[in-house]
């Protein structure tokens, strides 16, 4: 009988998702509802929805959404995407493989999908439709862009995974700096087939001299990456360490250096990220109830027992890998990993997949749904910046889409790729295959 | 009794934005000054690692109030903006009821947890005299000010509803 009223609170609360109901709500009424059939105290949600972020690692989440925002304010961004565009302009499609690279040198001071898809947007779709591109294929290329912003370091969700399977951060981070330049590749690449066959973009010449002097006037972001690469690299700082002193180099840069920073406009810029964290941090708590009732309900055991039954190694990491792709297609990155990952990173563990790797593996997977129908946030942040319906950039995103795919593929059948700087750095890890 | 309305007209339209400001730039402060402080200084206040994550908590809570207000909660709202009009208008009913039905649920047991912490004495760790209650009200104080806002959003729907007028359905996430 209980199996029968939680699927029915399931479908239900499916129902509301399919009607837009807030997707706190959707998870937030699950639980609820379920908590009542299995009489589980509701005393528990207001409980962990305080203490389920009551954790240091986790205050990395608002300082690098913060530092996302003062970068944009700053004119750092901006900077860096004029280095990338002298870099590639010359290239058939360069300006749209120049907002790719863009979005990862974005990644690479900030932490976050919807900043990046947002901040690179907004200063490069302009600049793509007055070169000749469809609105609808530039718009597309930064949704498919700012799926990076979650792999390259720093990452709010690597955070937030390591938090949950007590994993190093700083390892996580490590290991998604191959994977996260593959995917920005990969997406370059079919940027340039896709450009090349429909012959969009004016293109600039090859100049080595603007390329330096766009080099050096975005000194301030490579600073910035400096600062963090370092930082998570070494250990000196802790990611939310790390994330502090890059917000405060960000803020110094922008009042001090670039002087489009100033005290009138900073609260501004906190409020954006404030609004940001607000939107984000509320998904994690109630997410972290709803695996709490999932334990309890035994869904660990069940998805083993299901996959203990495929046995092989490149098996179980397909299975998990088509679980995460399908769960990404309705739920946010946040609610998709604390959900799943306590669930399926034991079982991948057990046939001796490395967790390092396993977690990069599942938050591509993560990433990849930020592209993917019905629900791809990447596309509501491009849509709601560029004006574009939701739907009409789904065509143009499907290149993005097979060529993440591809990536995704080699990172989950080269565990190098993620492990391989840790073995370097001298990290202990778990087991190659 | 005009200085009373301007107060509460001035509080309306910006209690969120002063606490979000107040807490994230303390709450920034706090861990960038003691990071600089550890390698200039070689030490470091016991509380910087407690009071930020609790300033945290007050942006998320007064963050998800702020965005209540705004209606800018992640949702999938394309099959809403293609429902005809009355059906726009029960699901933006459908939100407000879920809204305020999840805020008397959380309320309740956060006050709980505030009067227990409240009892206790709790006190922040690395601290003296800062109680833990005076954080712990992040949560039911988030959670009335988001019902206050999804009762103002209601009167809202209702009036646009009784005029004919279209709702607010989509909100672009992130749009300067």
């Amino acid at each position: 009988m209980q199996g029968f009223w939680i699927t029915l609170i399931s479908l239900g609360v499916t129902v509301f998702f399919i009607l837009g109901v807030p997707i706190f709500l959707v998870i937030g009424f699950w639980v609820v509802g379920v908590s009542l059939v299995i009489d589980f105290t509701l005393a528990n949600i207001g409980v962990t929805l305080f203490e389920g972020l009551n954790f240091f690692g986790l205050l990395a989440l608002p300082l690098f959404i913060l530092t996302g925002d003062l970068i944009k304010a700053a004119g750092i961004a901006k900077r860096l995407s004029d280095f990338a565009f002298q870099m590639l302009g010359w290239l058939r499609g360069g300006l749209a493989m120049a907002s790719l690279g863009a979005c990862g040198l974005f990644a690479a001071i900030s932490g976050s999908n919807s900043a990046t898809t947002a901040t690179i947007g907004s200063i490069m779709h302009p600049e793509m439709t007055k070169s000749g591109y469809d609105p609808s294929f530039a718009a597309a290329t930064v949704a498919a862009g700012g799926t990076v912003g979650i792999i390259i370091p720093p990452s709010i969700i690597f955070i937030v995974y390591g938090f949950l399977m007590n994993l190093s951060i700083s390892d996580l981070f490590v290991g998604g700096m191959l994977p996260g330049l593959l995917m920005v590749i990969a997406m370059q690449l079919a940027c340039f087939l896709v450009c090349r066959k429909m012959g969009w973009g004016h293109l600039i010449p090859f100049d080595v001299g603007a390329i330096a002097k766009s080099g050096l006037r975005a000194w301030l972001g490579f600073l910035a990456i400096g600062i963090v690469i370092f930082g998570i690299y070494s250990g000196i700082f802790s990611p939310t360490e790390a994330a502090g002193i890059t917000a405060g180099f960000c803020l110094v840069a922008g009042i001090f250096v670039t002087k489009e920073l100033d005290w009138r406009t900073l609260p501004d810029v906190l409020l954006r990220s404030g609004q940001i964290t607000g939107l984000l941090a509320p998904l994690i708590a109630v997410s972290v109830v709803m695996q709490q009732i999932l334990s309890l309900l035994g869904a660990k055991a069940f998805v083993t027992g299901i996959l203990a039954q495929l046995g092989d190694y490149h098996l179980i990491l397909i299975a998990c890998m088509m679980i995460v792709l399908v769960a990404g297609t309705v739920l946010e990155s946040l609610p998709n990993t604390i959900i799943f990952a306590p669930i399926l990173a034991p079982i991948a563990q057990q046939v001796g997949i490395d967790p390092i790797h396993f977690a990069v593996v599942f938050l591509v997977g993560d990433a990849i749904g930020f592209i993917t129908p019905p629900y791809g946030l990447n596309l509501y942040v491009a849509s709601g910046i560029t004006g574009i319906p939701y739907f009409r950039l789904l065509k143009y995103t499907m290149p993005y889409f097979v060529a993440l795919m591809l990536a995704w593929l080699i990172i989950a059948f080269v565990p190098q790729l993620s492990t391989g700087l840790l073995l370097y750095q001298g990290a202990g890890v778990f087991q190659l295959r | 009794m005009t200085s009373v309305r301007s107060v509460y007209r001035y509080l309306d339209q910006n209690i969120e934005k002063i606490v979000i400001l107040i807490c994230y730039a303390t709450m920034t402060g706090i861990i960038c000054e003691e990071v600089f402080r550890r390698f200039i200084f070689r030490s470091q206040a016991a509380w910087s690692t407690t009071i930020p994550i609790y300033l945290f908590l007050w942006v998320t809570w007064i963050g998800a109030a702020y965005n209540s207000k705004l209606r800018t909660h992640l949702t999938f709202d394309e099959i809403r903006m293609r429902l005809p009009y009355v059906w726009q208008f029960a699901c933006l009913l459908l939100d407000a009821v879920l809204w305020l039905s999840f805020a008397a649920i959380v309320a309740f047991f956060a006050v709980k947890q505030v009067g227990n912490s409240y009892d206790n004495f709790a006190i922040v760790q690395g601290t003296d005299n800062v109680m833990q209650w005076w954080f712990y009200m992040a949560t039911p104080i988030g959670w009335g000010l988001l019902t206050w806002r999804t009762l103002q959003n209601l009167a809202h729907d209702i009036k646009q509803f009784r005029e004919r007028k279209p709702f607010t359905i989509q909100t672009a996430i992130l749009k300067d």
